[in-house]
């Protein structure tokens, strides 16, 4: 206790700066947090104070509740395509853009870096609406030679909605990777690629012995920062097809929304907000658990590859 | 090894509270409201002392810069009161600032609805109009104005209906010139317009076939399942029960499996889609932006409310070329009007107003015939004084149309609440997929066996409605299935619900 104290007195003015950080984020996130664990034991409209207490049965309910599932696998085949995809989108983008034969680099990061800097409801209205332009073209093209006999609605048609919708979270969220990893890059020292050029390294070499392990720490924080992104996707899900047609591209975070938020078929609110929050906590609780496996894996994994070597050796 | 399991879950800890902060985290956005308020120099004359009183309102737009031109005359009215018009950008940031404004006390004087009326009773948000009532002032309006759980509740009367009731919400709009390129014009040289629902097909499809992938003969939105249950709002002319009371109210059961009209709403559906017919964009398209499409002639019909000849005016005003005419009947003939519940209340008094005789003279003000007048002569929208919605008050032809085609087939059918009041307590469960979802699956194919679809709603709903009605029983009220039935009601006829002896 002795040691704690000195140790935090040592370094007070690191605690003061993130104090008020922290502050806020007990009041506005882990309060809400565990407020909202309360609310998933009863039936709530969200007015005045929860009184119909009904234990479990939210959990049951989800549990059974076959669109649940349905929203929970979309969000998971959302994020296993979104995830591997962008990054490597974003690793490529970014070895070109620090690479000193490219001219105009600033240009082309300023390009790629501004969707995140856009509004997503709105870059997703706006791409909703340029499909009835740019997915004619395409359908009449198409048709033109002799591939479709109408027109192909893309976000109406349960095929193709959840890969527009994937295509589009991809390209919304690039600048994100690509910005780490051009740091990451960036901080790579030259002589190391001098000295292995030396050695007779090509550019594949180069690339998979030095670039990778070098950034690899940056890589598994960019990895798991796009993981939960795309875990809580909806803006752009919400505005662009609502999660339909029927369900189609519907995902936790829409269907959440529509539990806590849902208007009848009078116009009159419904709203389920014990309900909503019990969906939250039980994707919560998924993903723990399967985070928790994976780490499992991942350290078994390490431990193997460990243990073969030590044996090869 | 037990402080790297402990690491372990603190990091997927970690991972599930991000997951959930991000689930949790807030979705929308709620404009803040933005306070307007005119007022006036007080007159020279001695006053009472001046009073501010606050109304909350969601419609935005047009309708938003009337009330603030009805609050700058009511202060000419009444110089010691200014009503301070706060308007928010949508019913949702409305609901959500209304609750917390009645949780902090801190809530509006006057408001019009956002929450649902008994909502608002059970909150204790609203204060009866009783005490400055009279009979002669109840006595201006129409027959239904008045209803329990829609602005009355125990007797007691909390607003009024403004708006023309009875009415059908859904009315259909047509693109003139594109009928005629497509050759839909009767031997007078006017456009033939759908009577029927095999004419809406046929024409649809002749009009697609006219226009060669550039325009289609109609337009349907999926993106929203809410205008989707609309379209079953049809089989109302065949005698089929709509929403919000969904099942047959003469025997109280559930019938989209059994009632042909339902099947044949579905086919007609699925045929436009066959023929070719729909604007192949159904995924984009929802109520909000379905009058843009049209205005731009993608296709040349879409059903949906009246409102959107209000839309059309401001947004695309050199679009002139559409009429708006009544939606078609069925073609074996039509047996039944499009029921409509009361008019539900509007303009209320805060619970929690400390001027509520000055706000009492602001509702008055929105009840009377000079604000109606203007209402309509503005084109706001449809007054429940029917006598002021002549043509030649309503100044936009389109909204003329509007109104004349909303009170072709509107009737008021069976209220159980006007009967029962308690009836009003039985809230079933949400159904899911309910109507509108089930019509989009069923519209994309995702549901192929359709008729077992609407067998498995009926199924749902029934039971929905009976555990409701249990439910409600079981704490002590005496609602039973039989007040939500009505032998003696004619889908043809206005019905008066009658309050039990």
């Amino acid at each position: 206790m002795h040691n704690l104290w000195s140790s935090i007195r040592k370094h007070i003015w690191s605690y003061a700066f993130v104090m008020p950080m922290f502050v806020l984020f007990l009041g506005f996130t882990f309060y809400p947090l565990l407020a909202s664990v309360r609310y998933t034991f009863y039936n709530w409209d969200g007015i005045g104070i929860p009184k119909d207490f009904v234990g479990f049965k939210h959990y049951i309910s989800i549990a059974q509740d076959p669109f649940f599932w349905n929203a929970f696998r979309n969000t998971f085949v959302y994020t296993i395509v979104l995830v591997p995809t962008q990054l490597t989108l974003a690793l490529g983008l970014a070895v070109i853009l620090n690479s000193n034969w490219l001219r105009a680099r600033s240009v082309f990061r300023f390009i790629f870096f501004s969707p995140i800097v856009t509004s997503s409801a709105v870059v997703g209205i706006v791409i909703s609406l340029a499909f009835t332009v740019v997915g004619d073209d395409i359908s009449k093209a198409l048709m033109g030679v002799g591939v479709l006999e109408r027109p192909i609605d893309w976000l109406g048609n349960p095929h193709t909605a959840l890969w527009v919708v994937i295509a589009v979270g991809i390209w919304i969220s690039l600048g994100y990777p690509l910005i780490y990893f051009l740091a990451a890059l960036q901080s790579i020292e030259p002589e190391l690629y001098d000295a292995a050029r030396v050695d007779g390294a090509g550019p594949f070499s180069l690339f998979w012995r030095i670039t990778i392990p070098l950034i690899r720490p940056v890589g598994l924080v960019v990895l798991l920062i796009t993981t939960l992104h795309s875990l809580r996707v909806f803006n752009i899900v919400q505005v662009m097809t609502m999660g339909g047609p029927y369900f189609a591209t519907d995902v936790v975070g829409t269907f959440i929304y529509r539990q806590a938020f849902y208007i009848d078929e009078a116009g009159d609110s419904e709203a389920r907000l014990g309900y909503a929050s019990a969906a939250a906590l039980f994707m919560g609780l998924l993903v723990m658990g399967i985070s928790l496996l994976q780490i499992a894996a991942v350290r078994h994994a390490a431990r193997q590859r460990s243990e073969n070597r030590i044996a090869q050796s | 090894m037990r402080s790297r399991f402990l690491r372990a879950g603190i990091l997927a800890i970690i991972i599930a509270s991000a997951m959930l902060t991000g689930c949790g985290a807030s979705t929308g956005t709620s404009a803040a409201p933005t306070a307007i308020s005119q007022p006036s120099a007080p007159t020279a004359t001695p006053l009472p002392e001046p009073v501010t009183i606050t109304f909350w309102e969601c419609w935005g737009g047009a309708t938003g810069d009337f009330m603030v031109e009805e609050a700058d005359r009511f202060h000419e009215q009444y110089p010691w009161i200014t009503v301070e018009v706060s308007h928010f950008s949508g019913r949702g940031a409305f609901r959500e600032a209304f609750a917390l404004a009645f949780e902090s006390e801190n809530a509006p004087d006057t408001f019009i609805r956002g929450h649902s009326f008994m909502q608002m009773i059970e909150n204790g948000w609203i204060q009866p109009l009783d005490p400055w009532l009279t009979p002669e002032w109840k006595a201006r309006f129409p027959e239904g104005a008045f209803s329990e759980t829609r602005n009355m509740w125990r007797g007691e009367t909390y607003s009024f209906t403004p708006f023309a009731a009875p009415g059908v919400s859904r009315v259909l709009y047509i693109n003139e010139d594109l009928f005629r390129e497509a050759g839909l014009v009767d031997a007078d040289g006017d456009i033939q317009t759908p009577e029927t629902w095999g004419d809406l097909r046929s024409m649809a499809a002749q009009i697609t076939e006219a226009g060669k992938g550039e325009f289609y003969g109609i337009g349907i939105g999926i993106k929203d399942p809410r205008p989707m249950v609309w379209w079953f709002d049809l089989a109302t002319l065949a005698g089929a029960p709509m929403t919000p009371y969904d099942y047959d109210l003469r025997t109280g059961k559930f019938v989209y499996s059994t009632h042909p009209a339902f099947a044949q709403i579905i086919e007609l559906l699925l045929g436009m889609k066959e023929d070719g017919s729909v604007y192949p964009h159904e995924g984009t398209i929802d109520d909000g932006n379905i009058y843009s499409f049209f205005g731009q002639a993608k296709f040349a019909m879409f059903m949906s409310g009246s409102y959107h000849a209000n839309n059309l005016s401001q947004d695309l005003p050199d679009f002139q070329n559409y009429r708006i005419v009544p939606v078609p009947v069925p073609d074996e003939g039509q047996t039944g009007e499009v029921p409509s519940t009361p008019g539900q209340g509007h303009f209320f008094i805060s619970a929690q107003s400390q001027h509520p005789d000055e706000a009492w003279l602001w509702i008055d003000w929105l009840a009377s015939r000079g604000f109606h007048e203007r209402l309509v002569s503005n084109g706001i929208g449809f007054s429940i004084f029917a006598d002021l919605n002549k043509p030649e008050s309503i100044p936009d032809v389109h909204q003329a149309q509007a109104y004349e085609a909303s009170a072709a087939h509107g009737v008021f059918g069976p209220f159980p609440p006007a009967r029962n009041p308690d009836t009003a307590l039985v809230r079933p469960e949400p159904v899911v997929p309910d109507v509108g979802d089930m019509l989009i699956g069923i519209y994309t194919g995702q549901i192929e066996d359709w008729q077992q679809a609407l067998v498995d709603l009926d199924a749902h709903k029934q039971a929905a409605l009976e555990a409701a009605i249990q439910e409600v029983r079981e704490d002590g009220v005496d609602v039973s299935i039989e007040d939500f039935i009505f032998l003696d009601w004619n889908p043809m006829e206005n019905y008066v619900t009658k309050p039990a002896e």
